[in-house]
């Protein structure tokens, strides 16, 4: 996933052909260069994790090789989702059809098509081998020894449709379309040997849409770098007072903030990320980092200390470069070290505190 | 959903497939470099086919739980000024309960002059929420060039033509009420 989307090296032709139309398209606005998560269908979405069962239609069924693809981007999507997406699988006596020939509804010039009855089923037609547009002929990549340029590899057109299927609408490019392989679930399917071709997996941007629609699988699951993602960090101590010595523990918890669009997402916790535990001497203003926080369940961590003077204290995620989430800070909770008068010192109220305070 | 009579389909069908005609091969994508399915079945004498591809006539226990009959959107149609409007060959769409996803094409040939203002329509009239326009350069030896956006953003879904040459003119309309999306492609032969 490129998230800065640099400019890709343009050939002469390009630039040319660039300031030729701006050139002579001065009175239109610029396009926006349209990047994120794929458009999403009608919002009516399957259950999370429902499996969804194909079979082949009766008098359609595809030959050998176009079965062995669809089967295998059935695995693909269930495989990447990385979300609660539904399952996609073949299943003898599945409730939904897939079909392939002459028969297929899928307008003038479609490969495959698709309909959807969320949380019902699909159907899901492909085009024969050979079949006359009248712009060309199909060539399907699965029907040759050594798959000839300009052929469709059935697996991709199979995924891109099971995307559909999940509820997912075409995916917007940047201008340029420098962004193809961040989906898979494109409006226009791409031939050998373009990039992304032979996509077996969903894209960061349909996998953004999915997570957005269905959740993460797990609270340790990576978010889509499609995404971006605000977070918020809680942070507590197990005593704001203390004697010299004695230890704090300090917890703290990431969890998802996101905008209205991540509904599904927002407040989910998150595990397993990197967290670090700042100090500063109270009064003072310049945080030093001590600690990495020990990752726990449940979008918590955890660390302890034993603070040889009052101080302030909080934990810091850092902006990944991984994955769709944007850096937070805790808000920061004072640690008072009361100095103990006398040995031995009492370990759970400092002498220096006045009775009835804490 | 709507579904409207087949003749229209057909009728519109024969007019494009005239316009190509009319102005050269239309067989293939011209772009190699974005090549669809090859008109011209260009598998070399290393490619062979390892299997019929016909649809196999083996029996399924496949339950039908519905029809896939994705009914088609709106036809869109590209008028010059004063020009006769000519319909753009439609691909990958989104449309009631289902879609359809086609690879790149050639276009419906249409010839319009350098800076004229194009306007685009949908027949029958149908609701736009937004659209956007890419123009692709194309090239004398059926080259194109990476699409360039050029409009984007809410009705009236109108332009002007860019300088002389041939340019891919693809439009995607997002219909409003969440009614689904399509995607129109011409040939601009702008003199």
């Amino acid at each position: 996933m490129n998230r800065s989307h640099p400019h890709p090296v343009v050939p002469a032709r390009a630039i040319s052909a660039l300031l030729s139309a701006v050139a002579l398209l001065v009175t239109i606005a610029p396009a926006a260069a349209a990047h994120g998560p794929d458009p999403t269908l009608n919002g009516v979405w399957f259950a999370q994790n429902q499996a969804l069962r194909f079979d082949w239609r009766v008098g359609a069924v595809p030959p050998a090789v176009i079965r062995t693809a669809i089967t295998s981007a059935a695995a693909d999507a269930t495989n990447s989702r990385s979300s609660q997406a539904a399952t996609i699988a073949w299943a003898a006596g599945g409730p939904n059809p897939i079909g392939y020939g002459s028969g297929a509804p899928c307008g003038v010039n479609g490969l495959a098509c698709f309909t959807r009855s969320a949380p019902t089923g699909f159907t899901m037609w492909f085009r024969e081998q050979g079949h006359r547009f009248d712009w060309g002929t199909m060539q399907w990549c699965q029907a040759y020894s050594s798959p000839p340029n300009g052929c469709y590899d059935a697996e991709t057109i199979a995924l891109d449709e099971f995307g559909h299927v999940e509820g997912l609408d075409h995916h917007v490019n940047a201008s340029g379309d420098g962004d193809y392989q961040d989906a898979v679930v494109q409006t226009f399917s791409r031939t050998k040997p373009q990039a992304g071709w032979n996509a077996h997996r969903f894209g960061v941007c349909d996998i953004a849409a999915l997570q957005r629609a269905y959740d993460l699988q797990s609270t340790s699951q990576k978010v889509s770098s499609c995404l971006d993602l605000s977070t918020a960090l809680a942070i507590e101590v197990s005593a704001t007072v203390v004697g010299v010595g004695m230890n704090v523990d300090i917890t703290a918890t990431l969890a998802v903030v996101g905008v209205a669009a991540d509904a599904r997402l927002r407040g989910d916790r998150l595990s397993g990320r990197a967290i670090t535990l700042q100090r500063r001497v109270t009064g003072t203003t310049a945080w030093t980092s001590i600690a990495t926080m020990t990752a726990g369940a449940l979008g918590t961590y955890t660390s302890s200390v034993k603070p040889a003077s009052s101080s302030d204290y909080r934990a810091v995620f850092t902006t990944p470069a991984t994955e769709g989430l944007v850096g937070s800070s805790s808000a920061p909770i004072s640690v008072r070290v009361a100095k103990c008068a006398a040995a031995p010192c009492p370990q759970t109220v400092p002498i220096d505190v006045p009775e009835g305070r804490s | 959903m709507t579904s409207r009579p087949m003749v229209r389909r057909v009728s519109n069908l024969v007019v494009i497939i005239g316009l190509i005609a009319a102005c050269g091969p239309a067989t293939g994508s011209p772009d190699p470099a974005t090549p669809s399915a090859s008109a011209t079945t260009p598998a070399t004498t290393a490619t062979t086919a390892t299997a019929s591809l016909g649809p196999s006539s083996s029996p399924s226990t496949s339950t039908v739980v519905a029809t896939p009959d994705p009914s088609l959107p709106p036809d869109a149609t590209l008028a010059a000024d004063g020009g006769d409007a000519v319909t753009g060959q439609l691909g990958s769409f989104i449309w009631g309960d289902g879609g359809s996803d086609s690879g790149t094409l050639p276009g419906a040939p249409v010839a319009v002059g350098a800076s004229e203002p194009l306007t685009i329509g949908l027949v029958p009239l149908t609701g736009v929420a937004t659209w956007a326009a890419a123009l692709t350069r194309i090239d004398p030896d059926g080259t194109g060039v990476a699409p360039i956006g050029i409009e984007e953003g809410p009705p009236p879904m109108t332009l002007t033509a860019p300088g002389a040459g041939t340019w891919r003119l693809v439009v995607t309309v997002r219909f409003a009420d969440h009614a689904g999306s399509a995607t129109y492609t011409w040939r601009l032969d702008v003199r």
